[in-house]
């Protein structure tokens, strides 16, 4: 009897050792990470139109060699090289169409309006989507925008800099990342030919293989990046 | 020679009894004490006639030469009380038992020392909840004690007790705000030198006790956030009063109790604060 017992108390503290054992994050939804950065002081109420590229930039496919210099500071100093064992998937362009109109509807939904480029509007700033997929732990600073100069050298002509806070970021095995970058055009340096980053949305997570969730992780954390960014609304002071 | 002489009047004294008894006795009436009645084979003598009872001849005098024994009085119950029926041995009646006093009137003694397993719950308090607020079902807990006194039994306790919570969260730090779904979990070991007082010390009652706990708590906190994780181990120095009761059960004996434990902020990490709920067997 009294072993039976025994027996009994530790068979059921074993159980409950594997069943209450907290398992952390153990979807990969919940891997899905918004982090957003605003410029500091900037006053984003004058800023009323946009544009947007109909790409999403492969941020991997990058000599970084070519990248442009940082300002020192704040800005941080010159972007590392690309880190060494930095495998980078190849990215699907897949869910561009779907990212890219979430993207646009949540930002119209701001009160931003796209400029027409082909009438030769020029906007106050510039949302550039970039993606990117790693299999390894990736640190490094400046997301290299000067991709995006090889189709719209309009936008990037000159170097983008970061002149209010370095913008670091890390991705990880095997994650995807999607980067959101608002650059005002308006506030474009001439003499430096550089353009100022006034905010940045990032959005990662662990890449999984249903189609049908990836899309609504997408969807979910795009509005996520918005919601928690009001002070970018037209007119708001 | 006095003991026939004494033989011989106690024979007196019965014959008044036995003849009443009639013939039954006389048939059957074995010897009164090895080698003090007749011998079985011998025929019971003929009781004496009734009139010669009363005018049974004095036991002759002692030699004069031989020193007097001093006349005790008889022990008690001696000599035996007549039987009221039938007398079928003539043996002296049995005396009184002879009972040894009783034992002092104390509990049994206890043991040396003992060992308490746990299993432990637990529910965080201030910036520990706030850290992981979930209620915890996992925890075990090992206490040696020994006995100082039946009352003050002072050992050791250790411990590992794990809290965790998991949430989506939205956080702001300057100009960053950060949204995803955080879990932490926080793994403590509290390793407690105790003081325990029972109030109670029959082994075979329930046992009520209080107690205290001074010493170090290792603390590892654990963050997952993405798919990163940070972790860091702390230590502290802490404290746990405790109350609790000892049940006896069959061959078990149930322990439950209760713990508040407290251990002081160290280092960038916050203090910890949790109670305790154990239930456990006293081996």
């Amino acid at each position: 009897m009294g072993h039976t017992l025994r027996s009994t108390i530790l068979v059921t503290a074993a159980a409950c050792l594997l069943a209450c054992h907290p398992r952390g994050i153990d979807d990969a939804a919940e891997t899905d990470t918004v982090v957003t950065r605003r410029a500091k002081d900037y006053d984003y109420s004058r800023n009323l139109t946009y544009d947007i590229p109909d790409k999403i930039a492969d941020l991997c496919d990058v000599d970084t060699s070519q990248l442009p210099g940082g300002d020192g500071g704040a800005a941080g100093a010159r972007p590392s090289p690309f880190p060494e064992g930095a495998e980078c998937n190849e990215i699907t362009h897949a869910f561009d169409a779907a990212i890219l109109s979430e993207v646009r509807r949540n930002f119209e939904a701001l009160g931003y309006k796209r400029v027409d480029k082909d009438a030769g509007e020029k906007p106050d700033v510039a949302l550039l989507v970039g993606a990117l997929s790693s299999n390894n732990w990736v640190a490094y600073t400046y997301y290299p925008w000067s991709y995006y100069c090889y189709y719209y050298p309009y936008y990037c002509g000159w170097g983008i800099y970061y002149p209010y806070y370095p913008t670091t970021s890390i991705v990880n095995y095997p994650t995807g990342t999607l980067l959101m970058d608002l650059v005002s055009l308006k506030d474009a340096d001439s003499d430096q030919q550089r353009t100022p980053s006034i905010w940045t949305g990032s959005v990662s997570g662990l890449l999984a293989d249903s189609d049908t969730d990836t899309a609504t992780r997408i969807n979910v954390t795009i509005d996520q990046a918005f919601a928690q960014s009001p002070y970018l609304k037209v007119g708001k002071p | 020679m006095i003991a026939l002489t004494r033989l011989a009047a106690f024979t007196a004294t019965l014959a008044p009894f036995a003849l009443a008894a009639g013939t039954a006795f006389a048939q059957s009436g074995p010897p009164a004490a090895p080698g003090a009645g007749p011998q079985p084979t011998q025929p019971p003598a003929p009781p004496p006639p009734p009139q010669a009872a009363p005018a049974a001849p004095p036991p002759p005098p002692p030699a004069v030469a031989e020193p007097q024994p001093v006349q005790y009085p008889p022990p008690p119950g001696y000599p035996p009380p007549a039987a009221s029926g039938p007398v079928y041995y003539s043996a002296y009646p049995p005396g009184q038992v002879y009972e040894p006093p009783p034992p002092p009137s104390r509990p049994p003694r206890q043991k040396r020392d003992l060992l308490m397993v746990a299993y432990n719950t637990s529910v965080g308090l201030g910036d520990t909840h706030d850290f992981a607020p979930d209620f915890s079902f996992l925890g075990f807990s090992f206490d040696w004690r020994a006995r100082v006194s039946d009352n003050f039994w002072p050992g050791i306790s250790l411990g590992w007790q794990v809290m965790y919570g998991k949430d989506v969260k939205t956080l702001s730090y300057g100009n960053t705000t950060f949204t995803g779904t955080i879990a932490t979990s926080l793994n403590v070991f509290p390793m407690l030198a105790t003081g325990n007082y029972y109030f109670m010390t029959d082994p075979k009652r329930a046992r009520p006790y209080a107690g205290l706990g001074v010493g170090a708590y290792a603390a590892e906190h654990r963050l997952d956030v993405g798919v990163w994780t940070i972790s860091d181990t702390s230590w502290h120095f802490g404290f746990a009063p405790e109350i609790g009761a000892v049940l006896p059960t069959g061959n078990l004996r149930l322990v439950v109790s209760s713990k508040f434990n407290y251990a002081f902020a160290s280092d960038r990490w916050d203090p910890l604060m949790y109670f305790n709920f154990n239930v456990g067997v006293e081996l």
